[in-house]
């Protein structure tokens, strides 16, 4: 990690101290079991971390995740060999990740690429991803809108 | 026996469907004075039970809670259609009142008479019978009286109206689109959308949440269930049948309709009700599924289908779609971007006007939905690279800064592109499905070439970080929800189904008025037209029942 990054992420955590609580106990999971839920919770907070703002762990991606494989088969098998394959293959090893982040054809890329698209898709769609962290506050009842009102973006 | 035929209620007219154009048939007739029965394939869906005002968090709060939204989408394990696995068709229904307008996207665009003269010129099949003067009146109707929003930027491809209600105004992403095309030589224009953009007629105006697709808990945009049956309805002329599947049209001996065969959705329970005369709006493949199941010995093929252009010449449009990111919003605040829901711009149609000679038939048009911070955003964040804090930091960044743009292009009309009902599979009421057959052609990957250069070209003017994307890849076919062709109009009892009144050549009691009988596709979105055809439709027919021809 650079100097620069390493410094970034310090500042950031110091910052996100004071704002956020402690990260919270487990809550138990539905299908996966304490151990797998455990790592999965690990994992999706390597791909969406704290920082200034929550997380995946805060914003409980994980327990959602978990949740949804009680209805859909096919995910359910696909989530278990992926931490099947983790567990077996460091865990939430940043090294691990960033190796398999860059292959495509590869084991490891399949299961990071479910990792990274559930993480993604879960936590954006919580109100600590959509409106803490992105500011989204929109599907509201507006007596106008202005739209674009910038005189630099007119035609 | 006689005497228990004789004193069977014979309906003036019965309707099938209840969309846009069953709609628009129940509530023209109805105001003229004739007494309609409509079937309809569902029922009615509960305005207050919709979930405009529920955010994406409360959505999994709610299902969790075992709660479900509206069930608008008709589930195909229900009502099976077939469609080649290697090339499938994706068919989009909504059975109930008022069909797809509960869900639709409003984009509101007149024909032109580069579409209506289109086949006349190029000689590819055969042309339409109609011209722009024909349906402008209709259109200047049906914009009074469902509320079009709209600028007064009309061009040769794309008519304007008196009428418009005040356009939506563009958000920041679409004002850098609208820049950036015209800096390149081509004009985008404010979207016509069916969105009250002021009160109107009496219903309240849009309060711009964005929600649109979700069924609008206000009916601020046209459905054909709050805006046509409800009014029909109170005519006491309209009387409805809900959960009537429609099977057949029967057809008497001496080869008219003569009434409808359908089953209740959920006791499938056969009945017949029988009719003077008969109007088709099932939405264009279920019409025609309808129509060539409906064998007799007068119509073997298929009720007024003896020339076997029924089924054939199903066209729609192709469409892709690309994204970038502006830099001019990029890392900047988080805006409001609901609007009217869906884009407040359009590009209309242009390649018509370039010089030089293009290598394929007709044009393409582009929309832009999806500009600005929407909800939904990891189809793209899950391509930008890498994990962890650099990951969050590069989509909060581009979180405000997405733009889009989606271009439809015509596909022609084919011979072999088909509906068939050869019943080797049959729906849970014993009747057989639909299968589709359907591919695009040369002519359309040759426009494909032109609509990527275009959608390209646009986004580079706009120095957006374009999104990855596969040169020459298309949306599923049948996507664009605008199936037409497979009951076409024509001045040709040879070549084609119905005049351009939407009457059958063969049979003249039976009207078809939905868009299965549009001779062409064109590059637009057929609502709009299929309103204004289906009123010019059903006032020629109110005119044929008040001269006693029908
Ligand atoms: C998500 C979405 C977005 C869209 N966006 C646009 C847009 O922006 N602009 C545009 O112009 N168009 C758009 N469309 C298409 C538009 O909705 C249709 O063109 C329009 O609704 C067609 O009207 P219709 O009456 O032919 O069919 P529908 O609206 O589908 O109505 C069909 C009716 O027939 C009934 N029915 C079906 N089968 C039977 C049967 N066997 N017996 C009895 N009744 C039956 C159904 O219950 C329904 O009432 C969109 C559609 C969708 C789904
Ligand atoms: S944006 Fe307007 S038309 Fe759409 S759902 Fe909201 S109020 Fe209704």
């Amino acid at each position: 990690m650079s100097s620069s990054r390493r410094q970034a992420l310090v500042t950031i955590s110091s910052a996100a101290a004071t704002v956020l609580p402690a990260l919270g106990q487990t809550p138990s999971p539905k299908v996966l079991s304490a151990a797998q839920f455990e790592l999965l919770q690990k994992l999706t907070e390597r791909i969406i971390p704290r920082t200034e703002t929550p997380g995946a762990i805060d914003a409980g991606v994980a327990g959602f995740i978990d949740a949804s494989l009680a209805t859909d088969a096919g995910r359910k098998d696909r989530w278990q060999a992926a931490l099947t394959w983790f567990a077996a293959n460091g865990g939430d090893s940043v090294e691990t990740l960033t190796r398999i982040s860059k292959e495509t054809d590869t084991e490891g890329a399949r299961h990071f690429r479910l990792l990274k698209g559930d993480t993604i898709d879960t936590y954006y769609s919580t109100i600590e991803g959509l409106k803490t962290e992105l500011g989204w506050n929109a599907n509201t009842y507006l007596p106008e809108f202005k739209g674009c009102t910038h005189p630099e973006h007119q035609v | 026996m006689a005497y228990v035929q004789e004193s069977r209620p014979v309906h003036d007219v019965v309707v099938i469907g209840s969309g846009a154009a069953g709609g628009m048939a129940a509530w023209n007739l109805t105001r003229q004075g004739v007494n309609v029965l409509l079937l309809d394939a569902g029922t009615k869906f509960n305005r207050g039970g919709f979930w405009s005002h529920v955010k994406p968090w409360q959505y999994r709060e709610r299902a969790a809670r075992g709660q479900k939204p509206p069930q608008f989408y008709v589930d195909k394990k229900e009502q099976p259609y077939e469609t080649d696995p290697k090339n499938p068709f994706d068919l989009i229904r909504v059975w109930g009142r008022g069909g797809k307008t509960n869900v639709w996207g409003r984009v509101s665009l007149r024909y032109s008479d580069v579409d209506f003269e289109g086949p006349a010129k190029d000689g590819w099949e055969i042309p339409w019978p109609i011209r722009y003067k024909d349906i402008a009146p209709y259109y200047d109707k049906v914009d009074q009286l469902i509320g079009v929003c709209g600028g007064d930027d009309d061009q040769d491809s794309l008519p304007g109206s008196k009428y418009h209600l005040p356009a939506a105004a563009p958000r920041c992403g679409e004002r850098l689109m609208q820049k950036a095309a015209k800096s390149i030589g081509i004009s985008i224009v404010a979207g016509r959308r069916a969105v009250l953009t002021k009160d109107h007629n009496g219903r309240a105006k849009c309060h711009f949440c964005g929600a649109c697709g979700r069924g609008c808990d206000i009916g601020a945009f046209f459905n054909s269930s709050d805006y046509l049956l409800e009014p029909a309805y109170l005519t006491k002329r309209l009387q409805i049948i809900d959960n009537a599947v429609a099977a057949r049209v029967l057809v008497d001996d001496k080869g008219l309709a003569s009434g409808v065969q359908y089953f209740d959705r959920y006791t499938k329970q056969e009945r017949v009700v029988y009719a003077k005369r008969v109007v088709v709006a099932a939405s264009c493949i279920d019409s025609t599924r309808i129509l060539l199941n409906s064998k007799s010995p007068r119509f073997p093929n298929g009720i007024g289908n003896s020339n076997d252009v029924i089924g054939r010449y199903l066209t729609e449009q192709v469409r892709f779609h690309m994204f970038g990111f502006v830099p001019e919003l990029m890392g900047g605040k988080t805006q409001n971007d609901d609007g009217i829901g869906g884009e407040h711009i359009y590009m209309p149609r242009f390649n018509h006007r370039l010089p030089g000679k293009r290598d394929y038939l007709r044009g393409y048009g582009a929309q832009f939905w999806n500009t600005g911070a929407q909800p939904g955003l990891g189809f793209w964040a899950k391509m930008l690279p890498g994990f962890g804090v650099d990951l969050k930091r590069d989509i909060k960044k581009r979180f405000p800064a997405l733009v889009a743009i989606h271009p439809y292009g015509e596909v022609l009309p084919r011979k072999e592109n088909r509906v068939t009902v050869d019943g080797t599979a049959n729906d849970q009421y014993g009747v057989p499905v639909a299968r589709l057959s359907y591919n695009i052609g040369d002519n359309e990957r040759k426009m494909l070439v032109d609509m990527y250069d275009t959608a390209e070209s646009i986004l580079k003017a706009a120095k957006a970080e374009i999104l990855p994307f596969e040169r020459g890849w298309i949306d599923t076919l049948g996507s664009a929800i605008h199936e037409h062709g497979t009951c076409r109009m024509g001045a040709d009892p040879k070549r084609s189904a119905v005049n351009g009144f939407g009457q059958m050549h063969e049979v003249k009691n039976c009207f078809v008025v939905d868009g299965s009988i549009f001779t062409t596709a064109s590059e637009k979105n057929p609502t709009l037209t299929i309103l204004a055809l289906a009123w010019r439709g059903t006032d020629y027919m109110a005119e044929q029942i008040k001269k006693g021809n029908i």
